[in-house]
């Protein structure tokens, strides 16, 4: 374990090269609520409402985009939907940076898959190794996912709980919003549905959640995958929510905007840094190891 | 190597090098708190899980298969360089397998990528290792 904060002590030192988590500061910010008067700033959480159905040809997944720290809005228009490979994708809710990492990490080993095997990835294995993570994190890893692609086997669609239990469905729907979103799948999904309906159904549930969830906001991202290998990434489908009307309506002050030009230069003296330095080229400087 | 938790009263396991550490070092404050549990179960997953998969290999395939197992991974993990370098550790994660995976281990807090020079120069973890 590490010495006192500030000074390492050799032992702690000589166990400090472990790469992977780093727990320093956990004692010390268990002891900041009870010991001072201080609290921590809460991680930034996608309240979120995901959801995915499967229709005819392919996958259809669905994502609003607020992210919120505590009671604010940390980000008006951030991105749910990962890729993990070319026929797979994944929508996460929860703690932002876990979601992103998961799925980052995923993506890469099954890269890794496909350039020992030769094919390209299914997505039970993708579900499996997400779930495999998880569990071995105990849920200390908050990321709850919609995952969904299309693979020689077809198209297939997972939810995957931060604990790492995972469901099988024809539809799914996580996060904060998934009630309200999952209101909308049981009234309106019917098997074999072409893809202007499943859209449209997709979009009806994420705008369920974002207008009845405080945790989901702003616009509506799609993501068809279809069984013919097309993928089509519609960021910002629907935006309902768009803040540039309002606020280029707004009449601000007029000592805001000054017009280039409007203050008066006196005089105007440059002074190089030294003298021969005008063609400074910076190189690159590789750190020494020691 | 190995890194062992003890959740138990903060006793003394080694001596306290008094000269490098400072008088009131020995690593009792920082041991008595609880750590997270992510670390806890870190400490002893890796463990666990090998031994498990000696236990398994023993049942299947003999007990010499396994020793065979362990002795490789031993003598592996003791191929390195000096403490504070870089040891590529080939042969321990061809043997374990691990060279085809990626952990967050490989992604974050390389101690190769830290912006800082480590505190303590490789003469002095030397001197350590080697009690001098």
């Amino acid at each position: 374990m590490h010495g006192e904060s500030g000074k390492q002590s050799l032992r702690g030192a000589l166990k400090e090269d472990v790469p992977g988590f780093n727990f320093d500061n956990y004692a010390r910010n268990a002891s900041l609520p009870t010991e001072t008067t201080m609290h921590l700033p809460s991680a930034m959480k996608t309240g979120t409402t995901i959801a995915g159905v499967t229709f005819k040809d392919g996958v259809v997944l669905g994502a609003d985009t607020r992210a919120t720290g505590g009671t604010e809005v940390a980000d008006k228009n951030c991105e749910k939907i990962h890729y993990l490979a070319p026929n797979i994708y994944c929508c996460g809710a929860g703690t932002a940076a876990d979601t992103e990492k998961t799925t980052e990490m995923i993506s890469s080993q099954l890269d890794l898959l496909r350039l020992s095997t030769g094919s390209p990835s299914r997505v039970v294995t993708a579900c499996t190794m997400l779930k495999r993570m998880l569990f071995r994190y105990q849920g200390h890893v908050s990321a709850a996912l919609v995952l969904g692609g299309v693979d020689s086997s077809g198209a297939h669609l997972y939810q995957i709980y931060p604990h790492g239990s995972t469901d099988k469905n024809p539809y799914v729907t996580m996060g904060s919003g998934s009630l309200a979103a999952m209101s909308v799948f049981e009234t309106g999904f019917k098997e074999d549905m072409t893809e202007a309906e499943a859209i449209e159904l997709v979009k009806e549930a994420i705008l369920a959640g974002i207008y009845n969830d405080l945790g989901s906001g702003s616009n509506v991202d799609l993501t068809i995958i279809r069984r013919n290998g097309e993928v089509t990434v519609l960021r910002g489908y629907l935006t309902p929510n768009d803040v540039e009307p309002l606020r280029t309506s707004y009449k601000r002050p007029a000592a805001l905007s000054v017009p280039a030009g409007a203050t008066a230069v006196l005089s105007t003296h440059m002074d190089p840094a030294r003298p021969g330095l005008e063609g400074l080229v910076i190189e690159d400087a590789t750190a020494m190891t020691f | 190597m190995s890194f062992e938790l003890d959740l138990a009263l903060p006793l003394l396991k080694e001596p306290v090098d008094q000269m490098r550490e400072g008088l009131k070092a020995g690593g009792f404050r920082s041991e008595a708190v609880a750590p997270h549990p992510v670390q806890a179960f870190q400490a002893t997953r890796k463990e666990a899980e090998f031994q498990a998969r000696l236990d398994t290999i023993a049942r299947l395939y003999g007990i010499a298969a396994a020793m065979r197992l362990k002795t490789e991974r031993d003598i592996l993990s003791r191929v390195c360089r000096a403490p504070g370098l870089p040891s590529s550790m080939v042969g321990l994660e061809t043997v374990l397998g691990t060279d085809e995976t990626i952990e967050f281990e490989d992604v974050l807090n390389d101690p190769q990528e830290r912006p800082d020079m480590p505190l303590i120069p490789v003469h002095e973890r030397m001197e350590a290792r080697l009690g001098l």
